[in-house]
């Protein structure tokens, strides 16, 4: 039998024109989001007068129970819950739940806000690793702690779901720095629209900015400039990319470091799943498939003024750890949710949102970086003109400069919180810079990732360098 | 595998390089010109409430000056916006003060103007103005803005109407009320706190011609509002046939002694949250005869029914917390006693 010849060159060819439509359609797909949340921006901007108006607060908004998992936070959880106290919002309530920290985090507590032990009826709503046991401030009346056996975060705020009063809690980093009208902010589309469900607070970078007592004072940008091509990719993918997203419905993610939900709804979808290190995204993407499965009409919104602030990543290893982390975050993620996915009653999160997760996030490490290495050797060996290589690294790079830069139009036309010009020229060069290295790095980070969750290596947070305020 | 020629796509390909990068200039040159925009528009604007501020102050500490710049095409907008924050921290005779001189320098000629714009921030900020403006002959075009799609305009039509003429607002918006959705519950209460006596009569007729999700909506406003509809009205409301939510609104404006009987028939119902809002309206009005009840709702099945009734046993006036301990370790069920000694740890 005779085998047919393979035309290495034309497979080549077709490959590179496969990858080459990758990073057309990843970019175009970006962009469209971007012109979303720009329509979106809009509103929003028009209303800005509104806002700046001193608000009349009828006492009828939704309290709110805040929730902040902590492990090993000794040097920074007084400051993290002072500055909580301090939000100005109607009605809350902040529990801080000890996840068996092995330094000195209960203690500080115990000892900064004069707390004692109470009687507690413990409701187990949620399943969680055992409470030690539940503790009241005698000075501050909305100020309780549960001290847990170690679970993890999703475990930790699942005992936070149990021991909550309100009927919205809000997740939040005990490293998160909020703004005093954070609050009022994201609990805006509750109440607004009763079918919001959860609401996503944006996150800045905090690294480089004025803090004092907890809050962010100046708006300042990092001297590092791994962060600062951090404060890009922010802008082009976390913040833009997900407004564009909820103006659809489609919005898959809410960053755990500060996210507002329902909780009879989360509780009635099972709550944060223990067995994820994404459990963030993994709550959202299941409430989209049991809630859209249930034929309920509900929305999950994003707010984009900014809310929250937190440090970024300054070495390489800690922001591998983390980027790695969220793949493997992203892809427990997915796969734990493929129901939601082409479901027979079409949605934007299960035809649209999702597959772009799958083909753009998910395969995505795979396809770039596979794309540049193939393309290489393909040059290398002669398989492709050294001339199609050189446009194919011509328009992957240059795609993912205009959309970097995008991101900094976006930020220029609505929030413009960097006010100097050399905050700008600095942007202006990283948004360049993050496409020569940085992006490709984090995809190799991301395939690293996929590999551990693949074959379901022991993923870990790794120690993040705690600056104290 | 029949060879296909792929210069077409190579030559595509670097073109579409070619335009990406051109608009990397553009972008580059975009954010430029928006930077250098946005810091001429603050410079232009520092300079005028440099002038302007002092000015505006003056007239609200009681010294209005006695002649006033001329107030230029472009600084029109920057007048309305400085006007308007400071009206919405003001009142009495300062807001008039200041309204005067907005007046003098025509602002209600140029807000009506806005309010024709196409630009909706513009015309955000032409309806905030006419409603500080309280000028009547603004009434027709700021009210067909209560049915504009977005609730920023139409609420702030609504805000403005009341400031202008509240007893009319009250006449012929109230419906409104019920009509747009969108008009979130704890605004509509901080609006209608300050014209509550005008408001009442036609919000309790909407009470009483209302159904559904409407009549849920009404019921809540009444009670934000300390309304107190008809007694009859309420005891019909209160038929154990009617829908759960329903039920539990209509308890919230239930706190009449009269209707301890109703309330009382509806503390074993199937609807947890009915049997909350039980608990909550005996803390109210509860007789010493309803600390049976409460007593055996700490033993309900749904924790909040247990906390509120808990509550509830905390808020009676006649009942000593001496007297509440003793019934706390009198208690059989173990979830009963541990609810209470958590609440009566918490009040300490």
């Amino acid at each position: 039998m005779n085998w047919p010849q393979l035309d290495w060159h034309q497979i080549s060819m077709w490959l590179t024109v496969f990858v080459l439509g990758y990073f057309i359609f990843l970019n175009l797909g970006y962009f469209t989001l971007n012109l979303i949340a720009l329509w979106s921006l809009r509103r929003l901007r028009q209303e800005r007068i509104l806002d700046n108006l001193p608000q009349a607060w009828s006492g009828l908004e939704p309290p709110i129970s805040i929730l902040v998992p902590a492990y090993n936070e000794e040097l920074t959880i007084a400051a993290a819950v002072r500055s909580m106290l301090q939000l100005s919002y109607g009605e809350y309530e902040i529990i801080v739940i000890n996840d068996g920290s092995r330094d000195a985090t209960l203690a500080v507590l115990l000892k900064e806000f004069a707390m004692h032990e109470a009687p507690e009826t413990y409701r187990l709503q949620l399943p969680c690793n055992t409470v030690r046991g539940i503790y009241r401030s005698t000075q501050y009346r909305n100020l309780r702690v549960i001290d847990k056996e170690n679970g993890g975060k999703a475990d930790a705020l699942n005992a936070g779901i149990n021991a909550s009063r309100f009927p919205l809690f809000c997740g939040v980093d005990a490293d998160s720095i909020l703004q005093r009208d954070s609050m009022q902010q994201v609990v805006k589309p509750f109440i607004f629209d009763g079918a919001v469900v959860a609401s996503g607070g944006t996150v800045r970078i905090a690294n480089g900015c004025e803090i004092s007592g907890g809050f962010l004072t100046k708006v300042n940008l990092p001297s590092n400039p791994l962060a600062i091509m951090q404060v890009v990719e922010y802008l082009r993918a976390f913040l833009f990319g997900r407004l564009g997203w909820s103006n659809m419905n489609g919005m898959l993610i809410i960053s755990g470091a500060f996210g507002l939900f329902r909780k009879d709804v989360v509780i009635e979808v099972g709550g944060y799943r223990k067995a994820t290190i994404g459990e963030d995204m993994e709550l959202v993407v299941r409430l989209h498939r049991i809630l859209h499965a249930k034929g309920r009409k509900y929305k999950i919104q994003f707010a984009p003024y900014p809310v929250c602030w937190t440090q970024a990543p300054e070495d390489l290893k800690t922001l591998k750890n983390q980027r790695v982390r969220w793949q493997r975050g992203l892809a427990e993620s997915l796969t734990s949710n493929l129901g939601l996915m082409f479901t027979w009653r079409p949605s934007v999160a299960g035809w649209m949102a999702f597959p772009f997760m799958l083909l753009f996030e998910f395969f995505g490490p795979v396809i770039e970086l596979g794309g540049y290495i193939f393309t290489f050797f393909a040059a290398y060996f002669g398989l492709i003109a050294w001339q199609v290589f050189g446009i194919f690294i011509f328009i992957a790079l240059g795609l993912g400069i205009l959309l970097s830069l995008s991101g900094l139009l976006l930020e220029e036309m609505s929030f413009h919180l960097y006010p100097k010009r050399r905050h700008l020229i600095y942007l202006m060069l990283a948004a360049v810079l993050e496409n020569l290295g940085y992006r490709q790095l984090n995809a190799w980070w991301r395939l690293i990732g996929m590999w551990r969750w693949l074959w379901n290596s022991k993923s870990h947070w790794g120690e993040m360098k705690r600056k104290q305020h | 595998m029949r060879n296909i020629s792929f210069d077409p796509i190579i030559a595509v390909a670097f073109w579409g390089g070619v335009l990406a990068a051109a608009l990397c200039l553009v972008v580059v040159l975009e954010i430029a010109y928006l930077r250098w925009a946005l810091l001429r528009e603050k410079r232009q604007e520092q300079a005028f409430r440099s002038v302007w501020q002092s000015l505006l102050l003056q007239a609200l500490l009681g010294n209005a000056p006695a002649t006033l710049p001329p107030l230029r095409k472009h600084e029109r907008l920057f007048f309305l916006r400085l006007w308007i924050q400071l009206q919405e921290s003001i009142r009495g005779v300062s807001a008039s003060a200041v309204s005067a001189i907005a007046q003098s320098v025509g602002c209600l000629a140029f807000a009506s103007e806005l309010l024709n714009s196409r630009d909706r921030s513009a015309q955000l900020i032409a309806i905030l103005s006419l409603g500080h403006l309280r000028d009547a002959s603004c009434w027709q075009q700021l009210s067909r803005f209560l049915l504009a799609d977005d609730s920023a305009r139409s609420f702030s039509a609504l805000r403005a109407l009341v400031q202008i003429d509240p007893a009319r607002a009250a006449r012929e918006l109230s419906p409104y009320l019920l009509i747009r959705a969108d008009w979130p519950l704890p605004r509509l209460v901080s609006l209608l706190q300050t014209e509550v006596q005008l408001f009442s009569t036609p919000l309790m007729q909407l009470i009483q011609e209302s159904e559904g999700e409407a009549l849920e909506k009404a019921l809540r406003l009444a009670n934000a509002l300390h309304l107190q509809p008809p007694l009859k009205f309420v005891r019909q409301l209160l038929q154990q046939q009617q829908a759960p939510n329903l039920l539990a609104a209509s308890l919230r404006i239930a706190n009449l002694p009269q209707l301890l009987p109703d309330v009382r028939a509806l503390a074993k119902h199937e609807d947890w949250r009915v049997r909350v809002q039980v608990a909550k309206v005996l803390s109210n009005i509860g007789l010493p005869e309803d600390v049976d009840v409460l007593l055996t709702m700490l033993s309900d099945r749904q924790w909040w029914v247990r906390y509120r009734a808990g509550q509830a046993l905390l808020e009676l006036p006649f009942l000593e917390r001496q007297r509440l301990n003793e019934l706390a370790q009198t208690l059989d069920d173990r979830f009963a006693r541990d609810i209470l000694h958590q609440l009566l740890d918490q009040v300490g």
